[in-house]
C-alpha cells in the first residue's frame, strides 16, 4: 500500500511510526483537555504543572518529536516569557518583596512567581498540544471526525486549514515575488517589512475569496454533498483499550470541573 | 440517443446584465471528442459549467433551455449526483484539489470515498486511473509537491476515478508547456478510444485540429459555427471572433496568394496536411 513520505510539506506533522502516532486522534485531544483542566482547575502547586511538562516531554521523546517540540516551545514562549516576567515583576498588584531595585523601579518576587506559574501552565498545555499536532496526521483527524458520525462539513472545516497551509504559503511567495518584481522592498528594517505587508495582504485575501468559490465547486464535483453512506480509504485503529483510556481522561476532566464548580 | 443534448440553453449570471450563453443547441454523440473554441469571455467556461450542472445548481442565474446528459437533465440532479455521469476538470488544477488529502493516492480516492465505494474497490480504481494518467510513481507524493502538469493530470485522474461516461475539460492545457499539453491530449485520446465522450474548451487550435472530431465555435455566448476541424479552423469566422488561424493555415494562405498553393486545394488545419499540400501540389 502507498504510504505518505517521511517529511511533511503540508503541516507541522512529523511522519514516524511510533505508538503515539498510531494513537487515535481523539485520545490525543482528550489528553490536551485533561492537561488544560489539571493545570487550570487542578491543584495549584507548581510541581503538578512541572510533572505534566516532564511527562509531555517524555511523550515527545517516545513520539520521536522531541526536537521539533523543544524548538517550537522555545520560539513561542521565550518572547512571551520575557514580557510576562518583566510586566508582572514590575506591575503585579500584590508585589511586596523586592528582588531587584533600579533607580526607584522595583522588580518583585510575587509578580515574578505569578508569571512563572502562568508560564508553567502555558508550557504544559502547549507541549500537550504540540504532541497532538506533531504526531497526528490531519487526514487522520478528518477521518476520525467523519467516522465518529459528525457531518463531513465539520471534518472539512477542522482539517482543511491544516492541509491548505502550503497552498497559502505558495500564494504568499508568488505575491511577494510579483510585488518585488515591481519594486516593492520587503527586506531590511522592521518598518520596511511592516509596510510591505499591505500590498501582500490585499491580493492574498481577495485571491482566497475567489478560491473559496472554486473549491466549493471542486468539492461538489467530487461528490462531497452526496447523502448516502461514505467510506474511508484510511483506517484508524481504535481498540477497546484506547476507547477506555479516552473515556477515563474525559471522566477525570469532568470530575475536576464538577469538583471546582461544587467547591 | 446522444450522450449529451443541449437545447436552447440561455444563461445569465445573477449580477450580469447580458447572458453568458444565448440559445445554444447542439448534441454530442457517445465516444465523440468535441472541442469548444472561442475568444476570452465567449462563454466556454460557462458552457463547461452548464454541461456539468454547476450552472444552474451552483451559479443560480437566469436559466432557460436544457442540458441532458444521458437521461439526466442537469436541473433535476445535484452536482454531486451528476458527477458520476459528467466529470468536470477545471482550468486551474490547484483549485480542484480537495485540500483535505495528504497524498496523490488519497486525493484521487476522495471522490470515491464520498460515493461510498468499498476500500478494495477504491484501491483498484485509483491504481487504474493513476496508471492511465501516468501518475503511478507519484502516488505517495503530496499533491502540493507536484508540478502544474502533474497537478492537471491529478485533477483528471480524480475525476476519472469516479467513472463518468462524459468528461468536460475547461482549458486543461492553459498552464502546461507543449510537452505537458501533448501528454494530456494523448490521455484524452486514449480515453476516447475507451468510449468516453469528451468535451474540451480549448484555445490552442493546433491541438484541436489534431485531436477533435468536431469543433464548436462560441462568440459572445452564441454558437456561431460547428463542424469538423478541417471545416471550422480554416473558416474566416475564426479570425472574426478574435482568434488567429494556425501558422500552417496562414502559411498556406500566403503561399496561395503567391501561387505556391493550389487555389482549389483547401487550406490545411494540421501540420500533416500542410506538408502534404506543399510536397504534393498535384495530389
Amino acid at each position: 500500500m502507498l504510504r505518505p513520505e517521511k517529511k511533511s510539506v503540508a503541516t507541522l506533522f512529523v511522519s514516524r511510526k511510533t505508538w503515539l502516532h498510531k494513537l487515535h486522534p481523539f485520545n490525543k485531544l482528550a489528553y490536551i483537555l485533561l492537561t488544560g483542566v489539571v493545570v487550570y482547575l487542578g491543584p495549584a502547586e507548581w510541581y503538578v504543572k512541572a510533572i505534566l511538562i516532564v511527562l509531555n516531554l517524555g511523550l515527545a521523546i517516545r513520539g520521536e518529536v522531541f526536537k521539533a517540540t523543544w524548538r517550537l516551545v522555545w520560539r513561542t514562549l521565550l518572547p512571551l516569557a520575557f514580557f510576562m516576567i518583566v510586566i508582572h515583576g514590575l506591575l503585579y498588584p500584590e508585589n511586596r518583596t523586592i528582588l531587584i531595585s533600579f533607580y526607584g523601579v522595583h522588580f518583585c518576587q510575587e509578580g515574578f512567581l505569578f508569571a512563572l506559574n502562568i508560564l508553567l501552565q502555558l508550557t504544559a498545555v502547549l507541549t500537550a498540544s504540540l504532541i497532538f499536532v506533531l504526531c497526528t496526521h490531519p487526514t487522520d483527524l478528518i477521518t476520525a471526525i467523519s467516522q465518529a458520525g459528525f457531518p463531513q462539513s465539520l471534518a472539512y472545516l477542522v482539517g482543511s486549514p491544516m492541509l491548505l497551509l502550503p497552498m497559502m504559503r505558495a500564494r504568499i511567495r508568488t505575491i511577494q515575488d510579483a510585488q518585488r518584481s515591481r519594486g516593492l522592498d520587503s527586506e531590511g528594517s522592521f518598518k520596511k517589512r511592516f509596510l510591505a505587508l499591505f500590498p501582500l495582504v490585499a491580493p492574498l485575501v481577495l485571491g482566497s475569496l475567489v478560491e473559496i468559490e472554486q473549491r466549493s465547486i471542486a468539492l461538489e464535483i467530487r461528490g462531497f454533498s452526496t447523502t448516502g453512506p461514505k467510506t474511508s480509504f484510511r483506517t484508524l485503529s481504535d481498540t477497546k483499550w484506547q476507547q477506555l483510556l479516552r473515556w477515563a481522561m474525559l471522566s477525570v476532566s469532568m470530575l475536576i470541573i464538577i469538583y471546582r464548580i461544587w467547591k | 440517443m446522444p450522450a449529451l443534448e443541449v437545447s436552447h440553453l440561455t444563461f445569465t449570471y445573477p449580477t450580469a446584465t447580458r447572458p453568458s450563453l444565448t440559445n445554444l443547441s447542439f448534441t454530442v454523440e457517445a465516444g465523440e471528442l468535441v472541442a469548444v473554441v472561442g475568444a476570452n469571455n465567449s462563454g466556454k467556461s460557462t458552457l463547461c459549467y452548464a454541461l456539468s450542472g454547476v450552472v444552474p445548481n451552483f451559479y443560480r442565474g437566469r436559466y432557460a433551455g436544457s442540458v441532458v446528459a444521458g437521461e439526466m437533465n442537469t436541473t433535476g440532479y445535484t452536482i454531486s449526483e451528476l458527477a458520476q455521469k459528467v466529470g468536470l476538470v477545471m482550468q486551474i488544477p490547484a483549485n480542484q484539489l480537495s485540500g483535505v488529502r495528504y497524498t496523490v493516492f488519497e486525493e484521487v480516492a476522495f471522490g470515491l470515498e464520498n460515493l461510498g465505494v468499498s476500500r478494495s474497490e477504491i484501491t483498484e480504481r485509483v491504481t487504474a486511473v493513476l496508471a492511465v494518467t501516468g501518475l503511478s510513481n507519484l502516488g505517495d507524493r503530496s499533491p502540493y509537491q507536484l508540478s502544474g502538469g502533474q497537478q492537471q493530470k491529478l485533477a483528471l485522474a480524480a475525476v476519472l476515478a469516479m467513472s463518468p461516461s462524459i468528461l468536460v475539460l475547461d482549458e486543461p492545457t492553459t498552464f502546461l508547456d507543449p510537452e505537458g499539453a501533448l501528454k494530456v491530449f494523448d490521455i484524452l485520446l486514449e480515453l476516447k478510444q475507451q468510449g468516453k465522450t469528451i468535451i474540451i474548451a480549448e484555445q490552442r487550435l493546433e491541438w484541436v485540429a489534431e485531436y477533435a472530431d468536431r469543433v464548436i465555435v462560441l462568440a459572445n455566448g452564441e454558437l456561431v459555427l460547428s463542424g469538423t476541424p478541417e471545416e471550422v479552423l480554416i473558416s474566416n469566422i475564426i479570425k472574426e471572433i478574435g482568434l488567429e488561424w494556425m501558422p500552417y493555415t496562414r502559411t498556406a494562405e500566403l503561399a496561395n496568394q503567391m501561387g505556391l498553393w493550389e487555389s482549389d486545394r483547401p487550406l490545411p488545419s494540421t501540420f500533416a496536411a500542410t506538408v502534404t499540400g506543399f510536397s504534393n501540389p498535384e495530389g
